[in-house]
C-alpha cells in the first residue's frame, strides 16, 4: 500500500512514517503543500494522509486540487484544532476523514486501513476472496480456514491483489506500491512473491487457482473462477 | 406680505378714485349750448374743502373745470382722452408731490352733437405712503419679535431633548474613565433600547473575559497535576513506568483540548445575525455520513422553517457537531433530530429547543446526572465522559439554556434535550 504523507512538522513526519514503513506501507513524504500536490498529481497513490495547516499551499487547497483532478484515492485530514467548522470544511473539500491532534498511532493506522478498504469496497477488516481471508487489523491471513504464515512482502502483495478483486494487476503497479520509489526495482521479485503464495494458499482439496497469471498483463485475484 | 399689501392697498386705492370718478359724472350734465355744468352740491364732500387731498378736474374742448379742494393747489392738466379710454397714474410726481391719478374719457351724447370730455379725480399720496410706511415698520417690529420667541422655544426645545444624550456622552465617559460598570437605566423610551442593548454587550464581553480568564487559569492549575506526577515519576530512581506517564500525557491532553474549546466558546451575542440551523445541520450530517459511511445511519430530521441560531456560529457547530457524532457513535442504525423555534413574548429574537435521539443503548440515571453535575471542577469534568458533552454543556450554559438527558420513547436510545431561551 502506496501511502502519500503531507506534514510540516519535522518530528511528527519522520515518527509516522517510520511506523507506517514499519507496518508495512510504501510512504512517500512532503514537508509543504506544493512539494505535496505535486507528488500527489504524478503518482499513484492507496490514500493520503494531510495536514490542515501546511507551508506554501494549505492542506485544505491540495484536497481540493487533487480532487477536481480527478484523484479519487481516499484522503485523512489531520488537524490541529479540531473544530467542527475546520472538520466540515476538511470533509467538504473532498477528504474522507478526520483525526485531531495528538492522536496515538494504533488510532491513525484504525483510520488508514479503515479508509483503504472502503475504498476498495469492504466495510469490515476481513478482506475474502473465495476461501482465502486476509483479516487487516490483525495481519491474519487464512486459506480454507487454515492459518497461512507469510512474510511481510507476501502479505502485502496478497493485500493488494484482494483489494483490487477482479482486476488485473500489473507486475509494475504491484512494485510501485509495495516498494519505496528509490529501491532497486525488479520485477522478477514479484513473480518469486506470487509463485510462494500460491504454493502457501494452495489447498489439495480445492482446485480452483487462487491467483491467476494473465500472460504479459499481470495478475488477478477472483472469489470464484467459474464464472 | 410686504409686496402684497401695497398691491392690496393700491388696489384700493385705484377703485376709490373710480368711484370718485363715477361720482362726479352724475353730479354733471350737458347744457344746451353745448357746455357742461357741474351741479353745486357735489356728492363729494372733499371736493369742496380746499387742500383736502382729493382734488377733481375736467376738461373738455372748450370747459375747464376744477373742484374747490384745488384752490392753491397747482396739479397738471389731465391728458386727452377719447370716450371708454382710462389711465390710472401711480404715482404722479408733480412738483415735489406724489397725487395717484385716475381720469377717464367720456362723451356726452346731446341732439345738438356729441360732447367729449375727460374726467380726472386726483388723490395726495401722501397718506398711502405713510400707511404704507407704518405698516412695513410694524410688519418687521412683528416678525423680529416673533423670531426671537420661537428661536427661543426652539432653543429650549432642543437643549430639553438632548438632554438624554449629554448625559449619555458623561456616561460613556464615565464607563471609558472606569468610573462606572454599567451605563444607568433611566433613559426615555427612544434610547432605552440603545442603553439596554449597551449594558447587555458590556455584560457579555465582561463575561466572555472572565471566562477565558478562568480557563486560562483552570488550565494552568489542572496541568500542575499530572505534570507533577510525570515529573516525580522521572526523578524515580526505578525504572520509569510507562504506563503511568503515558495516563498523564493522555490526561494532559483531554485537558488541553476541553480548556482550548472552552475558551472557543463564544456565549450570549448582543448583536447577531440568525444563522439558518438547517444550513449548519445538513453539512454536519453530510460530514459524519461521509466518516461513517459503513454504518449506513439513517436521520430523520424535523426542522421548523426558519429556525435560527442567534450566537456565534462556531458555537452552534460545535453543540450539533459534537451531539450528534455521539448518536453516530451509539446508535444502532437511527438518529433523530428536530428542531422548534421558542417564541417569548417581548422578545424579537426566536429560541430553539434541540432535540437529539438514537437508537443506542441509552445513558443510565446515574451518568446522566453526573454529565451534567454541578459544582464539579472543570478538570475532573473531563475525566470519564467524553470531552465534546462537556463543550455542549459549557455552550449551553454561555446561552442561559438548559440540558435535559433522557432515554427516547420510541428510539429508546440517549435522548438529549436542548433549550435556547431567545
Amino acid at each position: 500500500m502506496k501511502i502519500l504523507l503531507i506534514e510540516d512538522d519535522e518530528n511528527l513526519r519522520e515518527v509516522l512514517e517510520k511506523r507506517l514503513k514499519e507496518e508495512g506501507f510504501v510512504v512517500e513524504t512532503a514537508d509543504n503543500g506544493e512539494d505535496g500536490l505535486f507528488l500527489g498529481r504524478e503518482f499513484e497513490f492507496d490514500l493520503a494522509i494531510i495536514d490542515l495547516g501546511l507551508p506554501k499551499v494549505s492542506g485544505m487547497e491540495v484536497i481540493q486540487t487533487l480532487r477536481d483532478e480527478g484523484q479519487s484515492y481516499p484522503v485523512l485530514v489531520l488537524t490541529a484544532r479540531g473544530s467542527w467548522q475546520d472538520k466540515v470544511m476538511g470533509l467538504d473539500a473532498g477528504a474522507d476523514d478526520y483525526l485531531v491532534k495528538p492522536f496515538h498511532f494504533p488510532e491513525l493506522l484504525a483510520r488508514v486501513n479503515a479508509l483503504v478498504r472502503r475504498s476498495a469496497g469492504f466495510s469490515s477488516p476481513e478482506l475474502i476472496c473465495g476461501y482465502v481471508t486476509l483479516n487487516t487489523s490483525t495481519g491474519e491471513v487464512k486459506s480454507n480456514n487454515r492459518l497461512v504464515d507469510l512474510t511481510s512482502y507476501e502479505y502485502k502483495v496478497l493485500e493488494y491483489l484482494m483489494l483490487h478483486q477482479n482486476v488485473v494487476v500489473s507486475k509494475s503497479t504491484l512494485t510501485e506500491h509495495i516498494y519505496h520509489q528509490d529501491y532497486d526495482r525488479d520485477s522478477n521479485v514479484i513473480e518469486v512473491f506470487v509463485g510462494r503464495l500460491r504454493r502457501k494458499l494452495q489447498n489439495k482439496d480445492i482446485k480452483q487457482k487462487v491467483i491467476e497469471t494473465l500472460r504479459g498483463r499481470g495478475y488477478r485475484m477472483r472469489p470464484n473462477e467459474e464464472e | 406680505m410686504d409686496k402684497a399689501f401695497e398691491e392690496k392697498t393700491m388696489h384700493l386705492v385705484k377703485e376709490r378714485l373710480e368711484g370718485y370718478v363715477f361720482a362726479l359724472l352724475s353730479a354733471i350734465e350737458p347744457t344746451q349750448d353745448n357746455q357742461i355744468l357741474v351741479h353745486e352740491n357735489l356728492p363729494i364732500p372733499k371736493l369742496e374743502q380746499p387742500v383736502s387731498g382729493i382734488y377733481a378736474q375736467i376738461t373738455s374742448k372748450n370747459y375747464k373745470w376744477q373742484s374747490i379742494s384745488m384752490f392753491g393747489v397747482d396739479l397738471p392738466e389731465p391728458q386727452l382722452l377719447i370716450g371708454g379710454e382710462t389711465t390710472f397714474d401711480a404715482p404722479l410726481t408733480y412738483q415735489n408731490d406724489d397725487y395717484f391719478r385716475m381720469t377717464k374719457g367720456f362723451i356726452f351724447e346731446t341732439d345738438h352733437g356729441d360732447i367729449p370730455f375727460v374726467l380726472s379725480v386726483s388723490e395726495n399720496a401722501k397718506n398711502y405712503f405713510r400707511e404704507l410706511d407704518e405698516f412695513k415698520e410694524k410688519l418687521w417690529t412683528w416678525l423680529l419679535f416673533t423670531s426671537v420667541i420661537l428661536l427661543g422655544i426652539q432653543g429650549l426645545i432642543m437643549n430639553w431633548s438632548l438632554r438624554p444624550l449629554k448625559r449619555l456622552t458623561t456616561n460613556l465617559s464615565d464607563l471609558e474613565k472606569g468610573k462606572i460598570d454599567k451605563v444607568s437605566d433611566d433613559y426615555p423610551p427612544e434610547l432605552a433600547g440603545l442603553t439596554c442593548n449597551l449594558n447587555q454587550l458590556l455584560s457579555n464581553e465582561r463575561d466572555n473575559l472572565n471566562r477565558q480568564r478562568k480557563t486560562l487559569g483552570d488550565l494552568a492549575h489542572s496541568l500542575k497535576t499530572p505534570l507533577a506526577i510525570i515529573h516525580s515519576e522521572l526523578e524515580n530512581k526505578g525504572q520509569t513506568n510507562k504506563l503511568l506517564v503515558r495516563e498523564q500525557i493522555s490526561n494532559m491532553n483531554d485537558i488541553v483540548e476541553y480548556q482550548l474549546k472552552r475558551a472557543a466558546v463564544a456565549g450570549h451575542r448582543t448583536f447577531t445575525v440568525g444563522i439558518p440551523v438547517i444550513d449548519k445541520l445538513e453539512q454536519i450530517i453530510r460530514t459524519l455520513d461521509k466518516v461513517n459511511r459503513n454504518k449506513k445511519v439513517q436521520v430523520h430530521l424535523q426542522v421548523a422553517p426558519g429556525a435560527e441560531f442567534f450566537g456565534e456560529h462556531g458555537d452552534l457547530m460545535e453543540l450539533l457537531g459534537n451531539l450528534l457524532e455521539n448518536a453516530y457513535k451509539w446508535c444502532d442504525r437511527n438518529v433523530s433530530v428536530t428542531i422548534k423555534i421558542l417564541t417569548l413574548h417581548n422578545r424579537k429574537r426566536t429560541g430553539l429547543i434541540i432535540e437529539i435521539a438514537d437508537d443506542g443503548p441509552g445513558i443510565n440515571k446515574e451518568k446522566r446526572e453526573s454529565l451534567l453535575a454541578r459544582g464539579v471542577r472543570d478538570d475532573e469534568k473531563v475525566k470519564g465522559h467524553g470531552i465534546g458533552l462537556s463543550i455542549v454543556n459549557d455552550i449551553v450554559e454561555s446561552y442561559q439554556g438548559k440540558i435535559l438527558i433522557t432515554n427516547h420513547g420510541l428510539l429508546k436510545g440517549a435522548h438529549f434535550i436542548i433549550t435556547l431561551p431567545p
